[in-house]
């Protein structure tokens, strides 16, 4: 899946940001707001660099996943000016950091989940070798 | 045509064209993708490779179109509960009202049509609010769409129903019934009533719009 770490994971191909599991855009979208609150593209930005630029993302999904995280109550947005210009500020809600805490524990256990199952794995074919 | 422009003219052109939103919606979507490409030009980045990065505007435009829209139908579901709560405490209203005109003791035939009217009326807005209630969940909006939908066309049919049935109802219910208010008074009064229903059933019909688009865009995604 992964490849080399040189390899950027683009979006529309691979399962961590597949747009059939957008709860994976939710988490990052999530994760980047609670740090500060954030117009559309200084996010995709601060994801790029936060990532170290492991993440291509497909820039187009990102707004209306926002928009469906405000719809939902996660995010709430103003219209602001920033660095002179008109923009569209999200922030994460009292909800949203409720979602984010579960979802970054719900990852974690899957983290420690495929963690265990691959150590398992490679200490196995270590003993047949 | 699925591929991104070269300018973000041309793209932000195709994504105004492609998107199926109300005007205030509309110009907000158009804002931020207009501030989002300005901040990646002031980053250096050629138009070609900002408009590529974000895809193509007809795609963009459908997914902000289907989420404004969710958004917009759940404000209306709003609307419809509160028009349907106005209508029910015009009623009572009504009700307080009527008993200061002549017409308190009318023949009992006259009762059974009257009341039968005002419990269907009361039974389809509390079963047809109660529906959309529930079904303010997008989850449960997108597996039973079909529903909402068949309840806001109720709820808009009972109150044309109402409107008419009962308006023809008290004309012809004046004719037996002595001391009934004077035609010009009634056609006051009608008048008013319609006006009424007419504030009544605009948010009605307006959310059950929505709910038909909303119901369209849920079958195509």
């Amino acid at each position: 899946m992964l490849g080399s770490a040189d390899m950027a994971i683009r979006d529309t191909d691979d399962p961590v940001l597949d747009g059939r599991t957008p709860g994976n855009l939710d988490l990052l979208l999530l994760g980047v707001l609670a740090r500060e609150p954030l117009h559309g593209y200084a996010i995709i930005a601060s994801l790029g660099e936060l990532s170290g630029g492991l993440f291509d993302l497909n820039e187009g999904r990102v707004y209306p996943a926002l928009h469906r995280l405000e719809r939902t109550g996660l995010l709430e947005s103003v219209w602001g000016e920033v660095q002179g210009r008109r923009r569209r500020v999200y922030r994460l809600t009292r909800a949203g950091r409720r979602a984010l805490d579960a979802e970054r524990a719900a990852w974690r256990r899957t983290v420690d989940a495929v963690s265990a199952v691959l150590g398992r794995s490679t200490a196995r074919a270590g003993r047949r070798s | 045509v699925t591929t991104a422009p070269a300018t973000v003219g041309e793209w932000l052109a195709r994504f105004d064209a492609a998107l199926i939103v109300a005007p205030a919606a509309r110009r907000a979507l158009c804002d931020e993708l207009a501030a989002h490409f300005a901040d990646a030009l002031a980053d250096d980045v050629t138009e070609a490779t900002a408009t590529s990065a974000v895809g193509a505007p007809e795609q963009v435009a459908e997914a902000c179109s289907r989420e404004a829209n969710l958004a917009a139908l759940q404000r209306g579901v709003w609307l419809l509960i509160a028009g349907v709560l106005a209508l029910g405490a015009a009623w009572y209203v009504g009700i307080l009202v009527y008993p200061l005109g002549q017409w308190v003791k009318p023949p009992a035939v006259l009762y059974a049509p009257h009341h039968l009217g005002l419990g269907a009326w009361a039974a389809t807005g509390v079963l047809g609010g109660g529906t959309l209630l529930a079904l303010r969940s997008p989850r449960l909006l997108r597996r039973h769409d079909g529903l909402a939908l068949a309840a806001a066309i109720a709820l808009v049919a009972m109150l044309v129903l109402h409107v008419v049935a009962g308006n023809l109802y008290v004309w012809l219910r004046n004719g037996i019934v002595p001391g009934s208010p004077a035609p010009e008074a009634q056609l006051a009064l009608s008048a008013a009533h319609l006006a009424i229903a007419a504030v009544v059933a605009a948010p009605l019909a307006t959310a059950a719009g929505r709910l038909r688009r909303v119901a369209g865009l849920c079958r195509s995604s």
